[in-house]
């Protein structure tokens, strides 16, 4: 019995949630007044319901695609079909019929045609609705073109008309024309429809004025007067273009208005071809503009990050906002260190040259450091410095700062003596690091003889790879390290930082050092050890107070879209984990321009990221960048977080110290058992 | 000749002492030389003292206890009688 | 006549050259009757040239006069203090542990640097070095008591030695510190406190091996002859004791590195064998002391400056070769060093005052000093230099130097080259720190004051005895007086 009932709400949640991707806003409050506004003549809104739930559970039944038909796409055409239907034609069992068979019939178009545009990750948009209608209206006779002979909610009606007195003509026309996306002709539903994809998202709203506008004045200058206007085509394909399909920057703006011209274009050459045949345009051009420019960017073979023109990802798009943030982040995430590094030595070093340095660290070398030992007088040698012994760093083991193969080495360069360089071999002794994930790490200036790894060899962190020394364009002994992208001597250096270590004292998980710095790697002498990433499946809820509002929020251990370890969010909101070798770096992502329906605007800001030590030492707490002593309490870096753990290790509350009404309580459950 | 000293002797400005006796080389120093010096002009060691702390910043009874010390150097080198 | 006359004429002919000559000095001696004021006095020497071998060996001439210590004026830091004085500079110390700590730390990945107490036990010393970041090495339980009321915790204290009682021992299990045990008595106590305590305890054992001569027997468990193996096993065999640690101690002031690296290899090789029979997973070792400073020994041909390792030398010789141990990177266990001499010997310096000076009947000369082995117990090996607190011309001399005591073995040096001193006249003697403060014995004199000096500032760190303190725990039965 619960198995019924649970099967039927999700059939009635999903129906519902057709309406609102019917207007680019799948949410349930923009559904909700869209279903309403459909009801503006009762009879064709249940009409609009009833094709809904045809075409929906038609899907269903034929196993479409599991995530489209819960995101209510199937149920689409059938609502179209109902509301167009209802619009067209009169009322009676005959149109029924037709409407029943014709959500069925739309289902498996929908199906069929959803399963070959995937291939392209192409949007059927409406045009299973688009199919089914022609054939309903040529085959029945039925076309008759207005909606007057449906009844109306008479108040309503007479609002209308009211309204239609006050409005000039063109405004009136303009505002109506929302509604012509659900086939309504009131200005009620055309404000209600606004109002929804408004809540939804303030891009698209933007969007589908500008379109509407522009529509407009192409209708009329095409057509010298805006008799039989149909504002439809041109708000749904700026909705479209404008943030949903498509990210929501400058270029797209001229993008759709482009597409809006078109539209204009192709929908007044349609109608004067299907004069003849009595068949509405409908929003044929729509679908067809869409897709024709849809396709072009879909097909670039290009990195997303270089174009101008940007395409959503179908299974990734939510509203525009977050569509626009995701391009963000994603294009932020491709200039990204992927490797951690660690510090490729012992002890405390300083920093000789750094990035940008004033001697030899310019141009394409430009993100290099160059390290060296100095003493209590800082001092890099003891006596005179005459000898090549006399110098600290020189013989002390260099290592490996992150895991991955050698790649390639030099070892049999002679070291120079004191102050006098070699710049014909200037890297000396190298060795070359090639960490498998595109970027590669370089050492120079080892001692001659002294490397100890094999290309070939697989290192892991912090093995000993050979002794420092004066070889190359060394006048010192010191090492010098630099990451880059392609593994030949001599390639451009990336930007990088080291994931951790410490810089003149402070713990730092984004060390980027500058000249003179001290320099050390950390190690945490550890009790405990203790580690928040959990296992696949196990999913952990916790419950946000923020004085008068409670939010709850579940993670769910997964992999993100860029395939990184990744707490999901229920919310949708993105926690993205980075482990360093000490720490566990986790990034929330609650900034993001969200539509104000989505929880996370009610949210403070947690902070940039949570930083948690793996490794726990009894009774000891971080404020700021330092570790202190404390009882229970440990505080992360950045915004003054306090984590309580529990006995067992786990974290069991987060408190901001700043704002004490706001924390989180961590609450761990496993939703393997049901 | 009536002096005490051992035998021939030559002394430089700056307080070299050679021995013609037996060859040895010395070196003395200021107040070395100059009381060496006396004692080949034939002072004592009484007036000696007499002479230092007339010629020398310093207290008598210091005067006459170096003194005193270097007379007996000489005579441990073979140098005076 | 003519006899006579010749004979006369021969003397009248020298005398007027005598003449002759004088006058010619009279003429000089005009002169220089001329200049009204004095000249500078200095005592009359007269030096022998020998002929031979210079020493070309660089150091500090004597003649050298080192009027200043650590910024100050060592005659006033007498009048102010007294003779003689024991002088710390503060600053020295901090810099020996800072570059010993990152010879070790750029070669290994953890190493700590404990301070040997028994070389110097002072509360400021072991303060200051603590306070740069090192434990406590203590071999009794007064040491290890001294740790602990410096606020040292137990875990930061490792306690050594062959006699420790079992008190002591419940104490350091109980604050949780590091023991390495020396012998199966020792051993045999321990596993009782495991019991007593309910726990299993995690341990240290020493070893020795056959490196020097004469060998260093008496600590520990010797390896090449098996005992080491042995009482591992011994020790995990009743499942009281977990052998978390290895403690290997060569010898004191060792120059030659190669007993050093000779013993880490003996630790490497060992702790090798003892994890594959054992299953024995070290987290420390420790490699003890010995390292030598720049005091020249007795017996030794060349002055320390030319033999005395640097930091950086026993770090090489020894972290190398310890990293090469059946370990991955991230767990190799912690290296403890327990410098003394090395950290503590050239900090300290001695300004001592003429006493007074003899000639000895074999002509040479001999000066008696009011410091003697009472506080310096360490001539016995050492060859101290000896410098002037004040400008002291630079004729020096060959001279023994004696100590203060009433006792004929009191010789600080049998023969040195110093200066024309008197008495009242100050030396100063350099790199005093290592043991002759706490070997020092309360003999015919008062103790002296010991002073730190840092950044200009002069604090009296140990008064001077006073014969109230010396007698304090003396009691006079009646029947004893008059």
């Amino acid at each position: 019995m619960n198995a019924v009932a649970n099967q039927l709400s999700q059939i009635f949640r999903t129906s519902f949630q057709a309406y609102g991707v019917l207007a680019f806003s799948p949410h349930p409050l923009p559904a909700a007044l869209i279903l309403f506004a459909s009801f503006y003549h009762p009879v064709v809104g249940l009409m609009g319901l009833a094709g809904n739930l045809v075409s929906t559970l038609m899907a269903r039944w034929m196993h479409a695609n599991k995530d489209a038909w819960q995101a209510g796409i199937f149920g689409v055409s059938g609502i179209l079909i109902g509301l167009a239907l209802g619009k067209y034609a009169e009322p009676s069992v005959r149109i029924w019929i037709f409407l029943i068979v014709g959500s069925g019939i739309s289902a498996v178009i929908s199906v069929a045609l959803a399963h070959y545009f995937a291939k392209y990750d192409l949007p059927i948009l409406s045009l299973p609705f688009m199919a089914v209608i022609w054939l309903l209206l040529l085959s029945s006779n039925i076309v008759d073109g207005s909606v007057d002979h449906q009844l109306s909610i008479g108040f309503l009606k007479s609002i209308d008309l009211w309204l239609f007195d006050i409005f000039p003509l063109e405004l009136f026309e303009y505002l109506k024309m929302f509604g012509s996306i659900i086939f309504q002709n009131n200005l009620l539903s055309g404000v209600l429809v606004m109002i929804a994809i408004g809540l939804y998202s303030r891009i698209s709203l933007l969007f589908g004025l500008w379109g509407g506008l522009l529509g407009m004045f192409t209708y009329a200058f095409l057509h010298s007067s805006l008799d039989g206007f149909h504002g439809l085509n041109y708000v749904l394909i700026s909705l479209a273009l404008g943030g949903f399909f498509v990210i929501a920057n400058r270029h797209a703006f001229f993008f759709v208005s482009l597409a809006v011209i078109t539209t204009g274009l192709v929908d007044i050459a349609m109608s004067t071809l299907l004069v003849s045949s009595h068949l509405p345009p409908l929003v044929f051009a729509f679908n067809v503009v869409t897709l024709l420019f849809l396709f072009p960017l879909k097909m670039r073979p290009e990195s997303i990050a270089a174009l101008r023109l940007v395409p959503v990802p179908l299974y990734l798009i939510k509203s525009p906002e977050t569509n626009l943030r995701w391009y963000r982040r994603w294009s932020r995430q491709k200039s990204k260190q992927k490797t951690i590094l660690t510090f490729p030595f012992l002890g405390e070093w300083s920093i000789l040259q750094g990035n940008d340095g004033e001697w030899t660290h310019k141009g394409v070398g430009k993100y290099a450091w160059d390290f060296v030992v100095r003493d209590v007088r800082n001092h890099q040698s003891k006596g005179f410095g005459t000898e090549l012994t006399d110098y600290y760093a020189w013989g002390l083991p260099v290592l490996a700062p992150a895991p991955g193969i050698i790649y390639s080495l030099e070892n049999t360069v002679v070291d120079n003596p004191l102050q006098i360089v070699d710049t014909e071999r200037n890297w000396g002794n190298y060795v070359i690091i090639d960490h498998e994930n595109g970027e590669f790490s370089e050492l120079s200036h080892f001692m001659q003889g002294s490397i100890v790894v094999l290309p070939g060899q697989r290192v892991g962190r912090g093995e000993i790879l050979g002794r420092c020394g004066n070889s190359g364009r060394s006048p010192v002994p010191h090492i010098h390290y630099q990451l880059q992208t392609a593994p030949e001597v001599g390639t451009p250096t990336l930007p990088c930082q080291f994931g951790e270590g410490l810089v003149n004292g402070d713990i730092r998980i984004d060390a980027n050092p500058k000249k003179d710095d001290k320099v050390s790697a950390l190690t945490i002498d550890g009790g405990k050890s203790w580690s928040m990433l959990g296992r696949e499946l196990e999913s952990w809820t916790f419950h946000c107070h923020n004085r008068w509002r409670t939010f709850s929020e579940t993670l769910n251990f997964s992999t993100d879209v860029y395939g990184l370890p990744a707490l999901v969010s229920k919310n949708n909101l993105l926690w993205r984990i980075t482990e360093l070798p000490n720490f566990i770096v986790i990034r929330p992502d609650f900034k993001t321009f969200p539509s104000l329906l989505t929880a996370s605007v009610w949210i403070h800001i947690v902070g940039d990221q949570l930083i948690l030590p793996k490794r726990l030492k009894e009774g000891l707490s971080w404020e700021g960048n330092m570790l202190t002593h404390n009882d229970k309490l440990w505080c992360l870096s950045t915004e003054k977080q306090a984590i309580y753990i529990s006995d067992d290790g786990t974290i069991s509350e987060v408190r901001i110290i700043d704002q004490p009404k706001f924390q989180f309580s961590l609450k761990k459950r496993d939703i393997t058992k049901k | 000749m009536d002096s005490f000293l051992h035998s021939e002797f030559t002394l430089s400005e700056s307080g070299f002492l050679f021995d013609h006796g037996t060859g040895l080389t010395y070196t003395l120093n200021e107040t070395g030389r100059f009381i060496f010096q006396k004692i080949q002009d034939g002072s004592h060691a009484n007036n000696l003292v007499e002479l230092v702390t007339s010629e020398f910043e310093v207290a008598e009874d210091i005067a006459r206890k170096d003194v005193d010390d270097f007379f007996r150097q000489l005579k441990e080198a073979r140098i005076i009688h | 006549m003519v006899v006579f006359n010749v004979l006369s004429v021969h003397s009248m002919f020298s005398q007027l050259l005598f003449a002759g000559s004088s006058l010619l000095n009279l003429k000089i001696r005009t002169d220089d009757y001329t200049m009204t004021e004095k000249r500078h006095y200095s005592k009359p020497t007269i030096i022998r040239h020998t002929v031979g071998v210079m020493n070309k060996y660089g150091r500090p001439p004597a003649t050298v006069p080192m009027n200043r210590l650590v910024g100050h004026e060592v005659k006033e830091l007498v009048e102010n203090y007294g003779s003689p004085l024991f002088v710390l500079n503060v600053q020295e110390l901090r810099d020996n542990y800072r570059d010993m700590s990152r010879a070790f730390m750029t070669r290994y990945p953890k190493a700590q640097i404990a301070y040997s107490y028994k070389t110097n036990y002072m509360k400021a010393v072991c303060s200051i070095l603590h306070q740069e970041g090192a434990w406590a090495e203590v071999v009794s339980g007064f040491e290890y008591d001294i740790a602990r009321n410096l606020n040292m915790a137990g875990e930061n204290i490792i306690f050594n030695g062959p006699y420790k009682t079992k008190a002591e021992l419940m104490r350091a299990f109980s604050e949780k510190a590091l023991v390495n045990i020396d012998n199966y008595d020792e051993m045999q106590v321990i596993e009782d406190i495991a019991e007593e305590l309910g726990t299993v305890l995690e341990v240290g054992i020493r070893i020795n091996m056959d490196l020097n001569s004469p060998p260093w027997h008496k600590f520990g468990f010797n390896l090449e002859a098996g005992h080491a193996f042995e009482a591992v096993k011994r020790a995990l065999a009743s499942g009281k004791l977990k052998v978390v640690g290895l403690h290997i101690h060569v010898g004191t002031y060792i120059d030659d590195l190669t007993i050093y690296s000779r013993a880490a290899q003996g630790m490497v090789e060992f702790y090798r064998y003892i994890k594959e029979q054992l299953g024995v997973t070290l987290k420390y070792w420790d490699m003890g002391g010995g390292y030598a400073s720049h005091n020249t020994l007795n017996w030794a041909w060349l002055p320390a400056e030319q033999t005395c390792p640097t930091y950086d030398h026993y770090a090489e010789t020894i972290c190398p070769i310890l990293l090469n141990g059946p370990f991955a990177a991230e767990d190799a266990p912690k290296l403890f060093l327990e410098p003394g001499r090395a950290l503590v010997d050239e900090p300290f310096s001695l300004i001592t005052s003429v006493a007074a000076q003899k000639r000895m009947p074999n002509g040479g000369r001999g000066i008696v000093l009011d410091a003697g082995m009472n506080i310096l117990s360490s001539v016995q090996w050492y060859s101290y230099n000896f410098q002037t607190g004040q400008d002291s011309g630079s004729m020096i001399e060959d001279t023994t130097v004696y100590g203060g005591l009433c006792m004929n073995i009191d010789v600080l040096r049998e023969s040195a080259s110093v200066p024309q001193v008197r008495r009242g006249d100050l030396l100063v003697i350099p790199h005093v720190g290592a043991y002759n403060i706490s070997q020092s014995w309360q003999f015919i004199y008062l103790r002296p004051n010991v002073i730190a000096i840092e950044d200009g500032e002069v604090h009296v760190i140990k008064k001077a005895e006073t014969r109230e303190y010396v007698q304090e725990f003396e009691q006079v039965p009646d029947t004893f007086t008059k």
